[in-house]
């Protein structure tokens, strides 16, 4: 590839990034209420409905830098499909639904500090579940 | 017919993407759109995506795996045995996945898929994936079991998965 082709590509890549930022502000304001939307899910134990939110919101918490939003959905979606090796008591469920609450209510200020604390005081129970979360 | 031409300019494609997820949806959409393609359809429903599908001329579909109430990997395989009178058998799909255990990849590779793409990914991920998918095109196997882009990818001569990033070489220890 010539350096003009080069060039060429990392413009695009470049502009690509930009407009990827853009929706993730989008994403970002938006997240509060998508977990609400999943609490709620899970509470009236609509299963598919908790599937298709966990696993969207896993996804796309990955793509826009919440990576702790995205494995306690994975955790979650792996929990309502039967994809676990140790059924979760319910406390533990809720508690990891609590946490996930805590982590996305200011997202405008997430605290990373709190949020891996948060997280590391939820993963033994996680991982308890589901070994290779 | 829309057919497959070698060394597409990857701006001149016209592009279906199907996911059922929004933002991912509206991200990849923004992506193709700075690498200024001017074409792309967005469909959230595989209902939605079969009917543009069959009434338009395609380049390239992006598909999502876990679609609401029908799977990414039954869209393929409807693609591949009945590919209607617009689209060419051959067009490049690219399976897009938060999935990537080995069932979901054998799966996709089995039902005919050109490339998987993995989320997260970047605009760059995808420029790669697509330019090999469009440009780069592999032997296309008809047989009753099968129909897709040749499933050995190791006959090819291709930077992306030779030399350091041949896994077979690094699975030996």
């Amino acid at each position: 590839m010539s350096d003009e082709q080069q060039k060429i590509k990392d413009e695009m890549i470049a502009k690509a990034n930009r407009a990827v930022n853009e929706v993730a502000q989008e994403f970002i304001g938006g997240l509060n209420q998508r977990v609400t939307d999943l609490e709620k899910a899970i509470v009236a134990n609509d299963r598919n409905t908790v599937l298709e939110l966990a696993y969207n919101l896993e996804t796309e918490a990955a793509t826009f830098g919440w990576p702790r939003v995205t494995r306690i959905c994975k955790w979650l979606r792996r929990i309502f499909s039967g994809d676990f090796d140790q059924k979760p008591d319910a406390e533990d469920v809720l508690e990891t639904l609590n946490g996930l609450k805590l982590m996305v209510a200011d997202t405008d200020n997430p605290d990373e500090v709190r949020d891996e604390e948060l997280f590391g005081k939820l993963y033994p129970a996680m991982q308890k579940a589901v070994t290779d979360i | 017919m829309s057919e497959y031409k070698k060394s597409m300019d990857i701006k001149d494609l016209k592009i279906l993407i199907v996911d059922s997820n929004v933002f991912i949806a509206k991200m990849l959409y923004s992506i193709l759109e700075a690498f200024g393609i001017r074409n792309i359809i967005l469909c959230h429903t595989l209902e939605e995506a079969e009917k543009k599908y069959y009434s338009d001329e395609i380049n390239c579909v992006f598909v999502d795996f876990m679609m609401q109430n029908r799977s990414g990997i039954e869209f393929i395989k409807t693609l591949r045995t009945k590919p209607g009178e617009k689209n060419d058998q051959k067009l490049p799909i690219i399976l897009n996945t938060g999935l990537t255990d080995m069932d979901t990849i054998f799966m996709a590779r089995d039902a005919g898929v050109t490339e998987v793409i993995s989320k997260p990914f970047s605009p760059a991920q995808v420029l790669s994936k697509l330019e090999n998918a469009v440009n780069n095109p592999r032997d296309f196997i008809e047989i009753d079991e099968f129909i897709g882009p040749d499933r050995r990818r190791s006959r090819l001569n291709n930077n992306e998965w030779s030399g350091e990033n041949d896994r077979r070489r690094h699975n030996a220890n």
